[in-house]
């Protein structure tokens, strides 16, 4: 009798999960949604590259997956390539991963200072931009900024922008005195065991420099052990350490403010019920761009010159906008007048904040910041 | 001196394993030790060690070495302190209850650890927490949980845990129920049975449970950072290993050293105790 419910039990289990895994199949465009945008494409899609591989490693959440465009699925169906996707989660672990060995990449997406210290390493190939036609849809002046000239990669030979933003402070409205204007509010004793900080030491640094008002590259060992002593004195008040960990935390309202970029502040905030705000505050902030780059040891150079054509396509790059959500320094997506986010105060502000953009500093500072952090993040 | 010579046949099949001990363990061993040891320009050098202990930084590096030691330690006791009832419970269980007890110790250890981690993240939560949730439904103050030294053992122990109960069972189970038939004979209290009989004799087991637990709670990574408040070693090495690999290797090589320290002692003390030291 007993066996005989087991057998019934086991049995509707498989029933549902056939009919889950049915409906699965129903719901979603095996396409990836390629058909809804395949006459709108202007770049030639050639499928001579069919059956080769293409390895990608990007950062999470920052590429269209949805049912109205799923890009990566999109792509393998337009050209046959298959991509072989994955996602890192900061500049210094997709550092190891492409020069360690053992992995190889065609495409990756890390932030400014990195893509100079990979360049200044020989580590990364020069783009063939005969291949990316759609590269004259990048804007060539976002506040005063070419877009194709970059600070971290002069000319513009091995890196194309994907996208920009800033970092802010985020707070819930309901858990603050008054709404924050400056870094310092992270310094409040009223605040204490409420207040996030960035577990990235690079950015943590930066705040603290930013309230200094010195220079976030510096290279001056004083500035570094100023704002260390600054960091040292929030580690008691400070609650975590986050990455992007900070989503769950500020969305389950479980704290009151904490430093993040902008455009996951927006994303966390189409999550949930709580009212969280988003400000620039005073003493300046970061300004970051990551771009596309192709490692040296690329086995698929054309394959991922045809994915970045692709990503820029105007039809996919406007969509993607609306699944990322950062700056994408591409005309046809700034200027649609179908865009959700288009003219968003925080996105696209009228006038930037003041702000301070990171570049590759030398081995020794990195070090120093590291072994200084350590001890921060051992103070109770 | 008792040398004895292997068959060849029983050299054939001992072959294979060797040959993973070497290349899985001895030369990744040999390998940490070769980067500890080298400096940024490929030659022998003591920069990482003269850097971990140089005056301005020993004192952390130290504390969370220490720190690292605590947790760990805290983390193994409260393991065995569960893990030796509930092994003595199960052992003396009938077997279908047996079999049931196992696969719900074994049962968590299919969900990956990082998850189960987040998971007690959202648990321990101070506003969306599960637990803070109910006590305020019920008016009760909350608890201030997450982000405190006892969130970051208990997601040691919860991660831990099976890996104490199952050599202590293992052992319980096979234990001669004559000798404690025997004991009774002869007037043994229930206490005393258990002092003098079954405490000895489960020791092999106790002793592998503490070792497969402190082990990876001292050098266990994430589980500190995300449940608990101060940084500790295995989530340094975890982040220096990115970037500079031989630092990291010198971290991982002073770690090991003082578990092996650890092992030792602890060897020393099942010894006196006369419990076979298994691992």
């Amino acid at each position: 009798m007993k066996k005989r419910i087991l057998a019934l039990v086991l049995g509707a289990v498989m029933l549902a999960s056939i009919a889950v895994a049915f409906t699965g199949c129903g719901t979603t465009a095996n396409d990836g949604g390629l058909s809804r945008i395949q006459d709108q494409l202007l770049g030639e899609y050639t499928r001579d590259l069919a059956g080769t591989t293409l390895n990608v490693v990007n950062w999470g959440e920052f590429i269209a997956t949805g049912p109205e465009l799923h890009i990566v699925r999109a792509f393998e169906t337009l050209t046959g390539i298959n991509v072989n996707y994955s996602t890192f989660n900061t500049n210094d672990e997709l550092h190891t991963r492409l020069t360690a060995g053992g992995e190889s990449f065609d495409l990756a997406f890390p932030s400014d200072y990195m893509i100079q210290r990979l360049i200044n390493e020989g580590n990364l190939n020069r783009i063939n931009f005969d291949n990316i036609p759609n590269l004259e849809f990048i804007q060539r002046d976002v506040h005063g900024l070419d877009m194709l000239d970059l600070w971290f990669d002069p000319g513009g030979l091995y890196s194309v922008p994907y996208v920009w933003g800033m970092t802010g402070l985020i707070y819930n409205y309901n858990l603050v005195y008054e709404p924050p204007t400056s870094w310092t509010a992270l310094w409040e004793e009223r605040y204490a065991g409420q207040i996030l900080m960035f577990e990235s030491s690079r950015d943590s640094f930066a705040v603290a420099k930013f309230i200094l008002g010195l220079d976030v590259n510096s290279e001056n060992e004083e500035d570094w052990h100023a704002a260390a002593e600054l960091l040292r004195e929030q580690a008691p008040l400070v609650r975590q350490y986050v990455g992007d960990e900070i989503y769950g935390i500020m969305i389950g309202g479980d704290a009151a403010l904490g430093p993040y970029y902008v455009g996951c502040f927006l994303l966390m905030r189409t999550l949930t019920d709580e009212d969280l705000r988003f400000v620039f505050p005073e003493e300046g902030v970061n300004f970051f761009v990551d771009s596309m780059i192709i490692p040296a040891t690329s086995q698929n150079q054309r394959g991922a010159e045809m994915f970045i054509n692709f990503l820029l396509e105007p039809a996919v790059a406007r969509l993607n906008a609306e699944a990322v959500f950062y700056a994408f320094p591409h005309t046809e997506v700034v200027d649609y007048e179908g865009f959700s986010r288009r003219g968003d105060p925080i996105l696209f502000p009228t006038n930037l904040p003041p702000y301070q953009r990171f570049v590759d500093q030398p081995r020794e500072f990195i070090s120093l910041r590291y072994s200084l952090w350590d001890e921060i993040r051992n103070i109770r | 001196m008792n040398k004895r010579k292997l068959p060849i046949g029983a050299a054939l099949l001992n072959a294979p394993f060797t040959l993973w001990i070497a290349i899985f363990v001895l030369a990744p061993l040999v390998l940490v030790a070769y980067f500890a040891f080298t400096g940024n320009d490929g030659r022998f050098s003591l920069e990482w060690f003269e850097y971990i202990f140089h005056p301005a930084r020993r004192e952390t590096y130290l504390r969370m070495f220490g720190d690292s030691l605590l947790y760990g330690a805290t983390a193994t006791a409260i393991s065995l302190l569960l893990a030796f009832p509930l092994a003595h419970f199960m052992a003396q269980s009938k077997p279908s209850v047996q079999r049931v007890l196992m696969l719900l110790i074994m049962v968590p250890m299919w969900m990956n650890f990082l998850i189960a981690t987040i998971a007690w993240q959202s648990i321990l939560e101070y506003n969306s927490g599960l637990i803070n949730n109910l006590l305020a439904a019920i008016g009760l103050p909350r608890l201030r949980m997450i982000n405190t030294p006892g969130a970051a053992i208990l997601g040691m122990v919860y991660n831990f845990v099976p890996f104490m109960i199952l050599p202590i069972y293992t052992v319980m189970a096979r234990l001669n129920v004559q000798l404690v038939e025997a004991a009774q004979d002869l007037g043994a209290s229930r206490w005393q049975v258990l002092r003098r009989v079954i405490v000895p004799l489960s020791m092999p087991g106790v002793m592998s449970g503490i070792v497969m637990v402190f082990v990876p709670s001292v050098s266990v990574f994430f589980i500190n950072d995300r449940l608990g408040g101060v940084r500790l070693i295995g989530d340094v090495i975890n982040q220096r290993v990115l970037n500079e690999t031989n630092l990291g290797a010198a971290f991982s090589l002073i770690l090991m050293l003082m578990i092996l320290v650890c092992m030792l002692v602890l060897n020393r003390m099942g010894d006196r105790e006369k419990g076979a030291f298994v691992t």
